[in-house]
């Protein structure tokens, strides 16, 4: 491991030891993907557990959906009658929302990070030591971001086992569809980065934890915008979609994190930051 | 040689100047005070020396690098001791010690934080966590920090503003051993007897530098070296026939006490002496005028401090 490699495991391990032995922040890292992830494991067993009983007149007034659109496992989706083609355009609609999970966690950890830093007084002794202020920031980032990937993982992972006991067996059949595999392995890192920037340059401008925080959450109404769009029908995020909107994360991700660097310059900090 | 140079060291904050012109230069193994009231650019000066800001203009040459290019390579070589100690709360002393020792390259980390926390007295509390100790023992902690990579140039920023007597006693002789050791220590305070007891040369600054000499050279430029005779009682001739002597320049007599300055003061002090018992005096003391370094800081800071306006340094 070269030296860089060494001082960002030195940096992810102080932080990981540092904000663990916050109850609060294990709270907020385990509670909250739990349950937004089981708000979601909830609108999706409900909506398919309505569907139990309905006859083949009810299940004829099912409106179509552009369900093929989302779905690459054709096959599965041929098997399925109109109320379980509308379960599983539900059940695909979800990787946003869920986006909500490294998109807080991500931010709530690096606005930890920083306030403590700033209220503890060690920001100045850590701007002694022979490091770049970047490798220092992308080690904070990937101590913020890499919980925030897990425990969305985990959470999410925790959905399927609970959509797959409770609901019908067909939800199954479309865990490995591009869209999750996209909101898995991209987009919940790229918006756990993104929002790990954004926190770092709220929390720049804040006195405390309280008001970075108030003033980082901002960074949710992308994704709230991109969930009403969902959720009113304007917009519908194909796998193409969803690549497209990765794209453009990373971008976002890449420019507020080199935005982020520049605000933890050490002179920015040490003359700017109250 | 010097381990420190600066020329026309300036730093401004937008429209405020915090520091103007500094030309200063410290030589290997010297301990330099540096004093100065609050917002006298101190601490500005410390961060610009550690490569922490960068100057507005001038240069400095630290160690024999350049703090703005060479600042990852400066911090690899001097150590640093911040006004605040700064540490984890929630981390044990050992475990703080270990992350800042890490950031060093080739030093054995775990050898070097148990070294400090033993010559440190800390040892048996090395796995506390910091948020339970002393302020006293955060400083110490402090000093352990900035000694990990066996810097021979040390910055050290207030090291005992906000302690006890009891933990600044302990801070002060840490520091001692350290100047015993050869170290160059570069000393802020605002502490005179300590500047005072630690320090081969004191600077003194007002946003510029008001000068620069040792506590002794210091004294000898800013008061007269007066003979100080204390008498039973003063004969009604005595003073008048001193005053005769070729050799004193003047005299003034304050109830039994004389003030006496020489010509050639240290070769013709014994004859004073003589003079006095000769014209009857019978004397309590003779020593010379001493002036504390408070007296100095204070002539120098109304002599010389009237030409800037810095504010605290952030």
């Amino acid at each position: 491991m070269g030296a860089v490699g060494r001082q960002l495991k030195n940096i992810v391990a102080k932080e990981w030891k540092n904000s663990f032995a916050t109850v609060s922040v294990i709270l907020f890292l385990t509670l909250l993907p739990v349950i937004l992830a089981g708000q979601a494991a909830w609108i999706i067993l409900a909506s398919a557990g309505e569907g139990a009983g309905m006859t083949e007149e009810d299940l004829a007034k099912v409106p179509p959906v552009p369900v093929e659109k989302l779905v690459a496992n054709r096959e599965a989706l041929d098997e399925l009658d109109p109320l379980g083609r509308m379960n599983v355009f539900i059940f695909m609609q979800f990787p946003l929302y869920l986006l909500l999970i490294p998109c807080l966690v991500a931010n709530g950890l690096s606005t930890f990070s920083i306030v403590e830093e700033k209220q503890t007084g060690t920001l100045e002794p850590l701007l002694a030591m022979p490091v770049k202020t970047s490798v220092l920031l992308w080690g904070k980032a990937l101590a913020g971001a890499i919980p925030a990937v897990i425990a969305t993982w985990v959470s999410t992972g925790l959905m399927f086992l609970a959509v797959s006991l409770f609901g019908p067996g067909y939800f199954g059949k479309f865990f490995l569809e591009p869209i999750w595999l996209i909101f898995f392995l991209l987009l919940t890192p790229l918006v756990a980065l993104l929002c790990f920037a954004l926190g770092v340059i709220a929390s720049s401008r804040a006195q405390d934890a309280k008001n970075a925080q108030a003033l980082s959450l901002v960074v949710i109404l992308p994704i709230l915008g991109l969930i009403t769009l969902q959720v009113l029908g304007v917009a519908l995020f194909t796998p193409l979609w969803m690549l497209a909107l990765s794209g453009g994360f990373g971008l976002a991700a890449l420019l507020l994190m080199k935005a982020a660097v520049a605000l933890f310059r050490r002179e920015t900090i040490l003359v700017r930051w109250k | 040689m010097s381990v420190i140079t600066t020329k026309k060291l300036t730093k401004k904050y937008d429209d405020t100047l915090a520091l103007e012109g500094l030309d200063l230069t410290v030589a290997e193994g010297e301990v330099l005070g540096f004093l100065g009231p609050n917002g006298a650019g101190k601490t500005t000066t410390v961060r610009l020396l550690t490569g922490m800001i960068a100057p507005t203009s001038g240069s400095a040459r630290v160690a024999g690098l350049d703090p703005v290019a060479d600042v990852e390579r400066l911090h690899e070589t001097v150590g640093l001791l911040t006004e605040s100690p700064g540490f984890y709360q929630k981390l044990t002393a050992r475990y703080n010690l270990l992350f800042f020792a890490r950031f060093y390259p080739n030093i054995g980390a775990e050898a070097q934080v148990e070294k400090y926390l033993k010559l440190f007295d800390l040892w048996d509390r090395r796995d506390d966590r910091v948020g339970g100790f002393s302020k006293g023992m955060k400083q110490r902690l402090s000093l352990a920090r900035a000694l990990l990579h066996e810097p021979r140039l040390l910055f050290l920023d207030e090291p005992t503003a906000a302690l006890d007597p009891e933990a600044a006693h302990e801070v002060r002789g840490l520091i001692k051993a350290l100047k015993g050791e050869g170290r160059t220590i570069f000393l802020c305070t605002h502490n005179l007897d300590e500047a005072g007891q630690l320090c081969d040369r004191i600077a003194l600054l007002h946003t510029r530098l008001v000068t620069a000499d040792t506590p002794e050279g210091l004294q000898a430029r800013l008061f007269k070296r007066l003979v100080v005779v204390e008498l039973e009682s003063v004969p009604e001739e005595l003073p008048r026939r001193l005053r005769r002597l070729d050799y004193v320049k003047n005299l003034t007599a304050e109830g039994p006490v004389l003030k006496v300055e020489l010509e050639d003061f240290d070769a013709r002090r014994p004859d004073l002496a003589e003079a006095v018992i000769e014209a009857g005096g019978r004397i309590l003391s003779f020593r010379e005028d001493e002036h504390s370094l408070e007296e100095v800081y204070l002539k120098l800071i109304e002599e010389g401090g009237n030409g800037g306006s810095g504010r605290p340094a952030a």
